[in-house]
C-alpha cells in the first residue's frame, strides 16, 4: 500500500510580528499536525515564504486553507505538487565516531555527497542537503554508529520550470 | 441558438476553467465570479486588496475563502500577476476588476512578458435580441477605433473563432456599411467588398462573408429582398462587422438600451480570453461574459496562434 500523500504548502506572508503564530494556530485548531515548517525571506522585501508540510486528509487541509485566506497579512497560499517541484532540505547529523570508525563514516558521507563539517575526538558532524528521502537514507546508514543529535531545517520547495513567483 | 442559456449549456459540459481576476475588490465582479464558482464552472483566482475583497464578500453574503486569493494592493501589479499566472499555466482566462482597462491591456500586451499572439486584440459582443432568430455577434465596438482592411480581417477571424466556440460552425459575417453597394467615396464599402472577396477565395476561412450590407438588409430578409440582394448572409447574419468603433458603440448601445437586448462580451486575440466589462454593465452581463470566455477554452483554432 502506498503512503498517503503529504500536503506541501507554500505560504507567502508579510514579515510582521505574530503572523507565524496566526498561521500555525489555525492548523492546530483544525487538528492538522504540522510535520515540518521552514520560513525565510524571499526576493520581495517584506515578504517571507513558509513551506509547511502537514499530514491529515485533504478536506481538513482545505478547511485550513480557507481560514488562512482570511488572514490579511497572508499574501498567497499554494499547494505544491511534489511531482512538479524541486524540494530540498538541510540536515546536520552528529555521530559517534571513535578513530576506528571514522573511515567507514567518511566513506558513507562521500557516497551521499554530504560533507563533514566538524570533527572532534570521538564525534563527527555531517551536513547533508537534498530531498527528504536522501537525508533519511543517510541517517539510517549512520544510525548503527550511534547518532548523538540530528537537526533538520525541514524541506523547502519551489516549482520547476518557468513558474516564477506571482 | 437563440438564447444565452445555450452558452451555459456549453460551459456546463466543460472542465472548470481557471480565471485570474485582476483587482478583484469590486462588488459586481465578485458577485458574477461567485455565481460561476458556485455552479462549478470556474476556479477563480482573486488578485487584489484582500481586506476589501472579504469586506465586499461579507456584504454580499458570499464566501470567497475557498477561492485562491493573492494579496496585491497595486492595481497594475495585480494585472501583471494575472498575466504571469497565465504564463505559468495556472490560469486560463483573465477578468478585469477595479482597474483601468488600459492598465490590464498594457500588461497583456507587454512585449516580453505579455500574452501577445500574432493576431490582433478585438472585442466581440454577443446580443440576445428580441425579434431576431439567433444570437448576434457584433465586432469591434470596444478596442479598435478605425480598423484598416488588414485589421478587419483579424477582427473577423477572432469573431469567427468565438462563434465557432459556441457551436456556430460556419458563421455568416455581414460587413456593415451605410449602403449595400460599393461606393468609392465610402471607404468602408470598399473594405467590405474586399473582405467578401477574401472570404469567397478562402483567405478568411470557416465563415461566409458578404458586404457591404446596410444594417437592415444584414438582419432582415424582407429588407434584403426588397433591395433585390441575393446573398447567403443577407437577412441571416451571425456576425456584424461594424466599420469603426463609433458605429459599433451606437449599434450596441441601441441594442442594449432601446431594444433591451441581453448582452455579454469578450476580448480575444491574446493567448487567453479577456473578460473586460464596465461597471455600467449588469451583473448578468458580467456573468454571461465569463461564460462566453469559458466556452472558448480548449477550442483549437488553426489560425489562432497560441490560443489555448
Amino acid at each position: 500500500m502506498s503512503k498517503p500523500k503529504k500536503n506541501i504548502l507554500s505560504v507567502w506572508v508579510e514579515d510582521k510580528a505574530g503572523v507565524l503564530w496566526h498561521v500555525t494556530q489555525l492548523f492546530g485548531e483544525e487538528n492538522c499536525n504540522i510535520e515540518s515548517l521552514a520560513v525565510g525571506s524571499t526576493e520581495r522585501p517584506g515578504i517571507s515564504r513558509m513551506t509547511i508540510i502537514v499530514g491529515g486528509d485533504d478536506q481538513a487541509v482545505d478547511v485550513v486553507l480557507a481560514r488562512l485566506n482570511r488572514i490579511t497579512s497572508l499574501v498567497k497560499v499554494k499547494r505544491i505538487d511534489d511531482d512538479e517541484s524541486v524540494m530540498m532540505e538541510l540536515g546536520l547529523v552528529m555521530v559517534d565516531a571513535p578513530d576506528e570508525k571514522k573511515t567507514d563514516i567518511i566513506n558513507i558521507v562521500n557516497v551521499f555527497r554530504a560533507r563533514i563539517v566538524d570533527v572532534a575526538t570521538s564525534t563527527m558532524t555531517v551536513a547533508i542537503s537534498g530531498g527528504p528521502p536522501k537525508l533519511q537514507a543517510l541517517i539510517d546508514l549512520l544510525r548503527p554508529f550511534g547518532i548523538l543529535e540530528i537537526v533538520r531545517t525541514g524541506p523547502i520547495a519551489i516549482d520547476r520550470g518557468n513558474k516564477a513567483l506571482t | 441558438m437563440h438564447h444565452f442559456d445555450a452558452i451555459e449549456g456549453i460551459v456546463r459540459l466543460r472542465t472548470a476553467g481557471r480565471i485570474a481576476v485582476a483587482a478583484a475588490h469590486d462588488d459586481h465582479v465578485l458577485q458574477s465570479i461567485w455565481e460561476v464558482y458556485r455552479k462549478g464552472y470556474a476556479h477563480p483566482i482573486l488578485i487584489g486588496d484582500k481586506e476589501k475583497i472579504f469586506a465586499i464578500a461579507d456584504q454580499l453574503g458570499i464566501d470567497v475563502s475557498t477561492m485562491t486569493i493573492i494579496k496585491e494592493m497595486d492595481e497594475r501589479k495585480s494585472a501583471e500577476i494575472a498575466v504571469t499566472l497565465v504564463q505559468n499555466g495556472e490560469a486560463d482566462a483573465i477578468m478585469k476588476g477595479l482597474l483601468q482597462t488600459a492598465d490590464l491591456l498594457r500588461a497583456v500586451l507587454e512585449r516580453d512578458k505579455g500574452l501577445r499572439t500574432t493576431g490582433l486584440l478585438s472585442h466581440i459582443g454577443l446580443y440576445e435580441v428580441d425579434g431576431y432568430s439567433k444570437m448576434l455577434f457584433v465586432t469591434d465596438a470596444g478596442i479598435n477605433i478605425a480598423p484598416d482592411l488588414k485589421q478587419k480581417v483579424e477582427i473577423i477571424r477572432n469573431a469567427v473563432f468565438v462563434a465557432r466556440s459556441l457551436g456556430v460552425t460556419t458563421p455568416k459575417v455581414a460587413v456593415l456599411a451605410a449602403v449595400e453597394t460599393v461606393n468609392p467615396n465610402m471607404p468602408s464599402t470598399l473594405d467590405a467588398a474586399a473582405l467578401a472577396k477574401m472570404g469567397q477565395r478562402g483567405q478568411i476561412r470557416d465563415c461566409v462573408i458578404d458586404g457591404p450590407l446596410a444594417m437592415d438588409n444584414a438582419i432582415n430578409l424582407e429588407a434584403a429582398r426588397h433591395k433585390h440582394i441575393t446573398s447567403e448572409v443577407a437577412g441571416d447574419a451571425d456576425i456584424l462587422l461594424v466599420p469603426d468603433i463609433e458605429a459599433g458603440n451606437i449599434l450596441v448601445k441601441t441594442l442594449i438600451f432601446l431594444n433591451k437586448a441581453r448582452s455579454c462580451g469578450v476580448i480575444t486575440g491574446a493567448r487567453v480570453p479577456l473578460i473586460v466589462t464596465s461597471r455600467a454593465e449588469s451583473s448578468e452581463a458580467k456573468y454571461y461574459s465569463i461564460l462566453l470566455a469559458l466556452a472558448m477554452l480548449g477550442q483549437s483554432d488553426p489560425e489562432r496562434r497560441g490560443l489555448s
